[in-house]
């Protein structure tokens, strides 16, 4: 398992509350996100979240939710809670998917948000997929911020796949919502480069999957490295040791009990 | 049931509930009413309120499921809402935020003070609807249904000082001139969640209602002069079942008589874990009188059929006091 896909697993329905723009799973520690996914009592969340429900309070990743739609308005709940209780300047980032916006959920949150002015920033990852059904059969618009105008929130559509991009897009929007105070949708376009869920067939062809493979973000990032082809080797491979070695340890771990 | 105006208020139960809330209110400034039409119907209930913390009130639209998902938003961000459904059948509108969000929110991370209020009227099929004993259901939440002023006072201060979700029932069927003003301004309780109350002593029979039927109860005995004793359940989750035990064990017999339908009702546990609990001192079959299993039809002259009538509680009373 690569480190993005687990973020992917962890970012999908969450909310993330944004006080400085940087990787917030940087520095965090890796065992208790992994020991949470697999149920092992050394979790953030002793295994009682799971993968689906995992928060971590002390990266301010203040929950995730299964069910697609739940996360929007109660994301839009607490940037009103902070913008107007706690008076803090802090945005909240809410991530979903492009299903997402065929949820009644996501549309009763649009509105909420404009009308209370609330800083959220919108992080919508669009790649044509609601689990194995086709854009066809959910999304009546060619993109999600066509959506938006209807609730006049400002969006922007950018490759999601290419990190420099995300970067400047995210440090712009996040500029303009604190000051603000107005929700803002960053349309991430973006790609699914395995199945939806384990067990199951992909709706795709396999040419069409190793086409996207092709917009891999980490092959984006790596081409854009000035790096040496055995530098890049190293990188991956110590990476992937240090995960390895994250699983392994996880394995050994407890399984939570109740008293 | 009463042939009064269907829409019928009962001023004194929600004075009651505002009472405990602007108490709060004053001395936590974390707790925000919200709901659809918020500022209006404060206005109209609350205007002290309105006034002096008009910033903690969030008029939401009428999208219920998102506005109970707002408010799960705002308790993690540190404050308490109170979040108003207004009828309880919009409950069903918005059960995946009270039944997938809210409780599973406090599971996986930790419990916060939240209160869902709505409120039983009756008037047609979907405005009258009594749903409180599927909430009993879901592990997470606390289900309270005050008879009186004086609980609803208390049991909203609890509510509010208790970091767990609460939905918070309001009768409004309750008839005015059941309840007693000066409650409001008596002395205040303690009440935890999960306390019965014992409202008349008796020996032959136990009988254990909530809300609108117990009040029928309390006035039917009193009329009748019966020897029966009468428990306020209060909350319908958690259930004092040592009070009922209790009584049931001195008494040998159990009816209860619930204003909800009675058909896998919050009756059918009680009648489940007191037959478990009390087989021995039992002399009877633990009965239960409730609302048929039916659409609550528009016309007036047919709600007198959705509870049990005096005649027949009195008919099932005595057969189980022999």
């Amino acid at each position: 398992m690569k480190t993005e896909y687990a973020h992917a697993l962890v970012f999908n329905n969450g909310v993330l509350l944004v006080k400085r723009l940087q990787n917030p799973y940087k520095g965090a520690a890796l065992h208790p996100l992994i020991a949470e996914i697999l149920g092992k009592a050394t979790g953030f969340n002793k295994g009682l979240a799971g993968e689906m429900h995992i928060n971590n309070q002390d990266i301010r990743h203040v929950f995730s939710f299964q069910l697609v739609g739940t996360c929007v308005p109660v994301a839009v709940g607490l940037a009103y809670a902070l913008r107007y209780y706690k008076k803090t300047d802090d945005v909240v980032a809410v991530f979903f998917g492009d299903a997402c916006t065929s949820n009644g959920q996501f549309h009763e949150a649009m509105n909420i948000a404009k009308i209370r002015k609330v800083p959220l920033l919108l992080v919508c990852e669009n790649n044509g997929l609601a689990g194995n059904i086709r854009k066809e059969y959910y999304l009546p618009t060619e993109t999600v911020s066509e959506r938006m105008d209807a609730y006049g929130i400002r969006a922007n559509a950018i490759d999601g796949n290419d990190v420099k991009k995300v970067m400047i897009a995210t440090e712009i929007a996040v500029g303009g919502i604190r000051q603000w105070s107005a929700p803002y949708l960053l349309e991430m376009n973006t790609t699914r480069l395995c199945h939806h869920k384990q067990g199951q067939a992909d709706v795709r062809s396999k040419e069409e999957i190793a086409k996207l493979a092709e917009r891999d973000p980490l092959l984006v990032a790596e081409h854009r490295m000035s790096v040496t082809e055995e530098t890049k080797e190293k990188i991956w491979r110590d990476i992937e040791k240090e995960i390895d070695e994250v699983f392994a340890k996880v394995k050994e771990d407890p399984w939570p009990t109740w008293d | 049931m009463s042939k009064s105006d269907p829409w019928f208020r009962n001023r004194l139960i929600r004075d009651a509930i505002y009472h405990a809330i602007y108490d709060r209110m004053k001395v936590d400034p974390s707790i925000h009413l919200m709901g659809e039409g918020s500022h209006m119907k404060i206005y109209f209930d609350a205007p002290h309120i309105l006034k002096e913390f008009p910033h903690r009130i969030i008029t939401l639209p009428i999208s219920e499921d998102a506005n109970t998902n707002f408010a799960v938003g705002m308790a993690l961000g540190g404050a308490k809402p109170i979040v108003d459904v207004i009828t309880a059948d919009f409950l069903y509108r918005t059960m995946d935020s009270i039944c997938n969000t809210v409780p599973k929110e406090h599971f996986t991370s930790s419990p916060k003070t939240i209160i869902i209020r709505s409120e039983f009227m009756t008037a047609s099929p979907t405005t009258g609807q009594r749903p409180e004993a599927l909430f009993t259901h879901i592990p997470g939440l606390n289900v309270v249904v005050p008879s009186n002023p004086l609980d609803a006072r208390g049991l909203m201060d609890t509510a509010l000082e208790t970091k767990a979700a609460t939905l918070f029932f309001e009768d409004r069927m309750i008839e005015d001139k059941t309840t007693n003003p000066e409650d409001m301004d008596t002395h205040l309780d303690i009440i935890p969640l999960g306390k019965g109350k014992i409202r008349r002593k008796g020996h032959k029979l136990t009988t254990v209602s909530y809300a609108l039927t117990l009040r029928m109860l309390d006035l039917l005995l009193e009329r009748e002069n019966l020897e029966y004793e009468l428990i306020d359940l209060r909350s319908i989750y958690p259930v004092d079942y040592d009070l009922i035990v209790e009584s049931v064990n001195r008494t040998g017999a159990l009816l209860i008589v619930e204003p909800d339908v009675t058909y896998a009702g919050v009756g059918a546990e009680i009648a489940s874990q007191i037959s478990e609990r009390c087989f021995e001192a039992l002399c009877h079959p633990v009965k239960r009188l409730g609302a048929p299993r039916t659409t609550i039809p528009a016309s007036r002259s047919l709600h007198d059929y959705m509870l049990p009538s005096e005649k027949r509680i009195l008919e099932v009373a005595e057969e189980l006091s022999k």
